[in-house]
């Protein structure tokens, strides 16, 4: 797998990385208080599981496929475009950045799908490539430094893909409109401000998406046949010419 | 090792059920012939990783 995710986990714990993560609790926590189940999955390390703490679902655990010495939170080793747990077991899964640094995000997506019970949720989390963050990303592009060297997705193009998998889109918001400096060179009012700003005027080209999808299920409906014999009249009937014939 | 994960666990070639080994600290998937080490009570399910079993081993769990 590519250690491209590696490196974007280790990005997330620079200054610029934790207020971005920060940014990401907040939004998630508008949302995972409301999905309830057993299970509750995250793919990738970012954010050690803070991530997930919002979330009201008592078993939640992470997946990696790099070995960690001592992982913080409950940890599954394994590859994400094939993943080890049953068909329709898992009730919310959470991607924050996976599939912009991944080869193969289709089939993360495809697993995620098989994994999830009917009316499950999916989460994404992705950078923007419509943003201030889109345009840095092609100065920095060559350097092939977390997280300029991600494929950075539309959601247009995710929502495709989700479609394309029979998922019903519940949100899309995007966020996060500070610029991507290392050194904050702004106050936290400035940066409010910046958010409030940037959510009425450039509401679509926050640095960070947001998507939240349903797995939509179709259940059959056995039919039955239209035609139907009423037995009483059919019956009285018979008798009549049975008599006659007696 | 987390009992409500090893309920929702299988094998992530062949997607069958996976026998826990608490001995040896393994779970094994009889289907794709794989023993998967867990580490430190976490489930390390990636075949690169795992143990080929032989036939007389594949028995034993038979």
């Amino acid at each position: 797998m590519s250690h491209r995710i590696t490196q974007t986990e280790q990005w997330f714990q620079t200054a610029l990385g934790q207020r971005l993560l920060s940014a990401e609790m907040q939004a998630l926590q508008l949302l995972l208080p409301d999905l309830f189940g057993y299970h509750l999955l995250q793919l990738s390390m970012i954010g050690q599981g803070c991530l997930l703490e919002t979330s009201r679902i008592g078993h939640r655990f992470l997946l990696t496929d790099t070995l960690i010495k001592q992982p913080d939170y409950a940890t599954v080793y394994a590859h994400m475009d094939a993943l080890p747990f049953a068909t329709e077991s898992i009730d919310v899964v959470v991607l924050p950045h996976v599939l912009e640094f991944h080869d193969n995000p289709h089939a993360i997506l495809r697993e995620v799908e098989r994994i999830l019970v009917p009316e499950g949720y999916v989460i994404l989390l992705g950078f923007n490539p419509i943003s201030l963050w889109g345009l840095w990303r092609w100065l920095f592009v060559w350097r092939k430094i977390a997280p300029w060297n991600g494929d950075f997705l539309t959601a247009l193009r995710i929502k495709d893909w989700l479609s394309l998998l029979s998922f019903d889109l519940v949100e899309h918001s995007t966020f996060f409109f500070a610029p991507p400096f290392q050194r904050n060179y702004l106050t936290t009012h400035s940066v409010d401000f910046l958010e409030l700003l940037g959510s009425h005027v450039a509401w679509n080209f926050g640095a960070i998406y947001l998507l939240m999808a349903k797995k939509r299920c179709m259940t059959l409906t056995p039919l039955t046949p239209q035609w139907s014999t009423n037995s009483a009249l059919f019956s009285k009937m018979m008798g009549r010419q049975v008599k006659k014939l007696l | 090792m987390d009992r409500k994960l090893l309920d929702i666990l299988v094998c992530p070639i062949t997607k069958g059920t996976l026998i826990y080994d608490r001995e040896a600290q393994e779970l094994i998937s009889k289907s794709a012939k794989l023993a998967y080490p867990i580490r430190n009570g976490f489930p390390t399910l990636l075949p690169n990783e795992a143990r080929h079993l032989d036939s007389s081993e594949l028995e034993r769990w038979k």
